[in-house]
């Protein structure tokens, strides 16, 4: 009967021995208690017994390897047994992924600069449940704690001189009435806070252009969807078209994938593409890494992963943080052109209009082609219009006749 | 019981199969421990039986033990059942102490065994106290505490001793010198070389005896439960004996503190072979006792397989009074 | 009603609870004359030495004994004259009485109480004038006594007496000559039942042990500059009566928790806690704690003054919240 030699639980921080010798080879006889192999654990050399008279039928180590506790290294039989060795087979266990720290999604924070310090208001705890109960606007309380904080006397004293009481009111002009209130959420806030800052440190200078994109749709047609979809599992949209487009012709103007630090211009070594992914709570702009070197496929794929974990709040920071320049692409409502602002700190921002058929003149006839009234805001301090007119010129082409892009 | 050149062969084989009781139950500990089936920390006696056994002859039914951290032994003398003990060990919910002690502190009140205690000395002050509850409630019981022979440096049995000897409290003091504490020799850590002679410190009498063997061990302990039943005080059994395994898992028999040599000569007086020689035991007197014993050891293991694990609400027990 | 002293009601305690329960036993060191703060004294007279004795020093085993003594079924009541040298003995209070009757799975009762007297005495210095309350609120399986007067320490100690339960009965050395009303009729207080001494709207003061009356003395103060506090007792700290005090605050929406132990680590920072988690939009300020400096007790008086809190201290927490 076999009788199985594992690797024995020697110490409350064994994991793995490791085989140093074997005493015995396969074939040889062997007593109960004789002792068949050393092996070496984190604290103390160790013989390993034979838990069994016989033979030693099979050995599944060598002196080197390391052996997870509990593992099997050696079968004991019978001398005229006949075993099938099959059945002892090591599965080779799946090394454990390492995880993957993901940083938490928060589903509301986006921010990556700080929030201002100045200006921050204190409030007790109570004084705010207070004033939320009663519908009462934090900032029209006056607080008289300590460094301006507001208690609940000041929500009191706020309550009592509203009502009834009779004074000059200055004749101001009325201000409209308020039906609803809604409190900022702090991704609205943060949005709020970093535009607001990118608007007014980035002077933003924009140009247009309209593009031809009757090469660019020759991507979508529905033979070659169906051979991509059924080699990669992948369907292309106009996004992994212009993602790619943009990622390529950027290679060409690396000023515009690259952000202002006080007085150097840093260019960003890869090119992530982000795209402006709007939410009911906010907008967000996860990126593609490295677009200029993906197949389309794997931009959509990717693409596809991103937006998803967008819509379920599921991004991770560095998946938001590493975008080098953004396209923001408002085509699926019928706006024609409209202009971004910069997504700090990046220099450049693309604003994608709705593609529509319009008569164009060709080789002096009139045609029906699709165009796309495309904008780019750049970063004005760090590079000047004509460097983004090349850029913008560089896509067009790239865009209207593909093949310049190889 | 009378004089071992008294004893019946019956009286052996039973004083024989008290002694594999405890050998197959250590021995099985051990090697599932090994194995990872028994977790935790688990200390074994093999080889220390013979302490366990002497001293539990000498005791009567309702008196009481308190053991160290090695106390399976003590526990199955006083009569614990070995199903629930391996139940404990396997941390189910059938367990003498529903998965809440484990091995280190079995515990079956029941059959007078107080506890095993993971606290080295800790058991001694205890002692002390149940010896003046059993001196405040006249009921005539003793109180045998077992220690190592590191434990016999600490504070606590030196309390203990002053104090059972004051108060005159019926308990037995039993060390089980094993000549090491985890991996440290006696010589290093014991000032003396028969512990037994503190005794004499506290104004109680000191034995030294030969813990490997059951019938001498019995000769003396009998004595030192008379002396206290009769309000005669304590006594200071010191039995040497040796541990034929390690300390616990991952401590080999021999090796980083101690040489093959001496183990070999230990295992020449093993208290099997000793008890075999004494009561002039064959191979068919013995062998069917420890195919018994195995085939019980083996189904306390299946009862234990089989047991349940506790459910979570029982961590919320038992916290108070 | 009739006034007596801490120390006494301590005293009648202990008798009342011997002549009811002959499994109850005291002893300790110099307890036959109850020579350390007189709390034992004449108890061996209407008892005896089987009953009342004195042990040799040996803290450890004085607590070791209890243990086994009470897994036996008596009901022993060790003196440890200083909470200073509970340390001696917390291996025996700690992994014994407090785990004994878990580990064993409910087959082992230890129905035991330790008593022994903390805080200031007087230029007792760093070993004598302790407050550990806060070491034995963190072994799950001791439960914790800190009466702050003698009704309290009376009612408690034949609470604890009876409890099945290992009790640290921390009294207060201080407190052992201040006399308080106590009734002649039989009365218990129970465990986690807290007492409010003192009611008022602006600020909860949660006291323990001799800083309730200092805490009161605070109120008065207070109450001449218009400021109302409560002064609520916990009595017990194990079991905790959380509802009173977060009761309490509700009302008063501000709070101070003072002790006579060290801030950092004390009780004050788990009552805070557990008001910080409960109700948090209940409060309008921040939660104070009161207590001792973090160092050593000093000898000279000036110094002791200046480590331990008292009136003054209070007070000036409870302005300061008022004002923040």
């Amino acid at each position: 009967m076999a009788t199985e030699v594992t690797i024995p639980n020697l110490g409350y921080t064994m994991t793995v021995a490791k085989i140093l010798k074997w005493l015995k080879s396969v074939g040889d006889p062997v007593e109960v208690g004789e002792i068949l192999l050393e092996i070496e654990t984190d604290k103390v050399n160790y013989g390993i017994e034979s838990p069994a008279s016989g033979v030693v039928k099979a050995i599944f180590a060598k002196p080197g390897d390391e052996i997870p506790v509990g593992q099997l290294v050696a079968i004991i039989g019978g001398e005229k047994e006949e075993m099938d060795l099959r059945l002892y087979q090591k599965i080779e266990k799946e090394k454990p992924v390492p995880q993957v720290v993901q940083a938490a999604a928060s589903k509301e924070t986006v921010a990556v600069a700080s929030p201002p310090t100045g200006g921050r208001r204190f409030v007790s705890p109570l004084a705010k449940r207070i004033a939320r109960e009663k519908g009462i606007d934090l900032s029209s309380l006056t607080g008289s704690g300590h460094a301006g904080r507001v208690k609940v006397a000041d929500v009191e004293k706020y309550l009592s001189e509203g009502k009834g009481k009779r004074v000059e009111v200055p004749a101001t002009p009325k201000a409209p009435e308020i039906s609803e209130i809604i409190l900022m959420t702090s991704m609205r806030r943060t949005i709020a806070q970093r535009l607001a800052q990118s608007f007014h440190d980035a002077p933003h200078f924009n140009l247009g252009t309209e593009v031809d994109m009757t090469e660019a749709i020759r991507f979508l047609d529905q033979s070659l969807q169906k051979r991509m979809e059924e080699r990669t599992g992948q369907k292309l949209s106009l996004n992994d078209i212009l993602i790619k487009a943009v990622a390529l012709t950027l290679r060409e103007h690396p000023l515009l994938n690259a952000r202002l630090r006080e007085d150097r211009v840093e260019i960003f070594k890869d090119i992530n593409i982000g795209l402006a992914v709007a939410l009911e709570k906010g907008l967000i702009v996860p990126a593609i890494e490295k677009a200029d070197q993906k197949r389309l496929w794997e931009i959509a794929k990717e693409r596809k992963d991103l937006v998803e974990k967008a819509r379920e709040g599921r991004l991770s920071l560095p998946e938001i943080e590493r975008g080098t320049f953004t396209i923001s692409n408002l085509g699926m409502y019928d706006i024609v052109f409209f202009t971004s602002i910069l997504n700090p700190p990046q220099t450049g921002i693309l604003s994608i209009g709705k593609i529509y058929d319009r008569p164009v003149v060709r080789e002096g006839e009139i045609v029906i082609r699709p165009i796309v009234e495309m904008s780019l805001a750049i970063d004005h301090r760090v590079v000047d219009g004509a460097v983004g007119a090349k850029f913008l010129q560089d896509l067009k082409d790239g865009l209207e006749k593909p093949y310049l892009l190889i | 019981m009378n004089k071992k050149s008294d004893l019946s062969k019956d009286q052996f084989l039973e004083l024989y199969r008290k002694l594999m009781v405890i050998r197959r139950f250590e021995e099985k500990v051990d090697e599932l421990f090994r194995a990872g089936k028994v977790t935790g920390a688990v200390h074994t006696s093999v080889g220390q039986e013979a302490v366990a056994v002497g001293v539990a002859e000498a005791l009567e039914k309702d008196d009481l033990a308190i053991a160290t951290h090695r106390g399976h032994g003590h526990c199955l003398m006083r009569g614990a059942e070995m199903k629930p003990m391996m139940a404990e060990l396997f941390g189910r919910a059938t367990g003498l102490c529903q998965g809440k002690g484990g091995s280190m502190h079995i515990v079956d009140v029941k059959k007078g065994m107080l506890g095993a205690m993971g606290i080295v000395g800790a058991g001694m002050p205890i002692a002390a106290g149940v010896g003046l509850a059993i001196k405040m409630q006249k009921t005539g019981q003793v109180c045998a505490v077992f220690f190592g022979d590191n434990a016999s440096n600490g504070g606590p049995f030196h309390e203990a001793l002053n104090v059972s000897s004051l108060w005159k409290l019926p308990v037995i003091f039993v060390c089980e010198n094993n000549l090491y504490g985890i991996s440290v020799s006696v010589k290093k850590t014991t000032s003396v070389q028969d512990i037994a002679v503190r005794g004499q410190g506290y104004g109680i009498p000191g034995v030294v005896v030969d813990g490997m063997d059951v019938l001498a061990v019995y000769e003396v302990a009998k004595e030192a439960v008379h002396r206290a039943r009769n309000g005669q005080g304590p006594t200071l059994l010191e039995c040497k004996t040796y541990r034929f395994l390690g300390h616990s898992r991952g401590d080999p028999p021999y090796g980083p503190y101690r040489t093959k040599e001496e183990l070999d000569s230990w295992k020449k007086r093993d208290p099997r072979l000793l008890l075999i020689r004494q009561g002039k035991l064959s191979d068919g007197e013995v062998e069917p006792i420890d195919r018994e014993v195995t085939e019980a050891v083996e189904e306390a293991v299946r009862y234990a397989e089989g047991s349940p694990l506790p459910d979570v609400q029982i961590a919320l027990q038992h916290i108070y009074g | 009603m009739r006034e007596i002293k801490y120390a006494e009601a301590v005293r009648e305690a202990l008798a009342e609870e011997m002549r009811r329960d002959e499994r109850v036993f005291v002893y300790g060191e110099d307890v036959e004359l109850g020579y350390a703060f007189t709390v034992c004294k004449g108890l061996i007279d209407e008892f005896g030495r089987d009953r009342v004795w004195d042990t040799p020093i040996c803290e450890q085993t004085i607590v070791g004994v209890a243990v086994g003594a009470a897994m036996m079924g008596m009901r022993p009541v060790p003196e440890i004259q200083f909470c200073d040298l509970l340390p001696m003995c917390m291996d025996q209070i700690c992994n014994s009485a407090a785990k004994l009757r878990y580990m064993s799975g409910g087959q082992i009762k230890i129905p035991l109480v330790v008593r022994s007297p903390a805080g200031k005495w007087g230029c007792f210095a760093a070993q004598h004038s302790q407050t550990l309350d806060a070491w034995f609120t963190n072994v799950p399986g001791l439960k914790v006594a800190v009466p702050a007067t003698p009704y309290d320490a009376k009612g408690l100690l034949k609470t604890a007496i009876r409890d099945d339960s290992p009790v640290l009965f921390i009294e207060r050395k201080a407190l052992y000559q201040i006399p308080g009303p106590v009734p002649e009729e039989e009365y218990l207080v129970p465990f986690g039942e807290a007492k409010i001494h003192r009611e008022g709207k602006d600020v909860t003061i949660v006291a323990i042990g001799r800083m309730v009356s200092e805490s009161l003395k605070a109120a008065e103060q207070l109450a001449k500059e218009g400021i109302q506090v409560t002064v609520l007792d916990p009595r017990t700290l194990v079991p905790l009566d959380t509802k009173a005090i977060l009761d309490s605050v509700r009302q008063a929406h501000r709070v101070v928790i003072v002790e006579e132990g060290p801030k950092r680590g004390g009780v004050g920072g788990e009552i805070a806690a557990v008001i910080a988690e409960e109700i948090l939009d209940e409060l309008d300020a921040p939660i104070r704690r009161v207590a001792a400096l973090d160092t050593p007790i000093p000898f000279s008086k000036v110094l002791e003054d200046y480590v331990l809190p008292d009136e003054h201290k209070i007070a000036a927490a409870v302005r300061d919240l008022m004002a923040f």
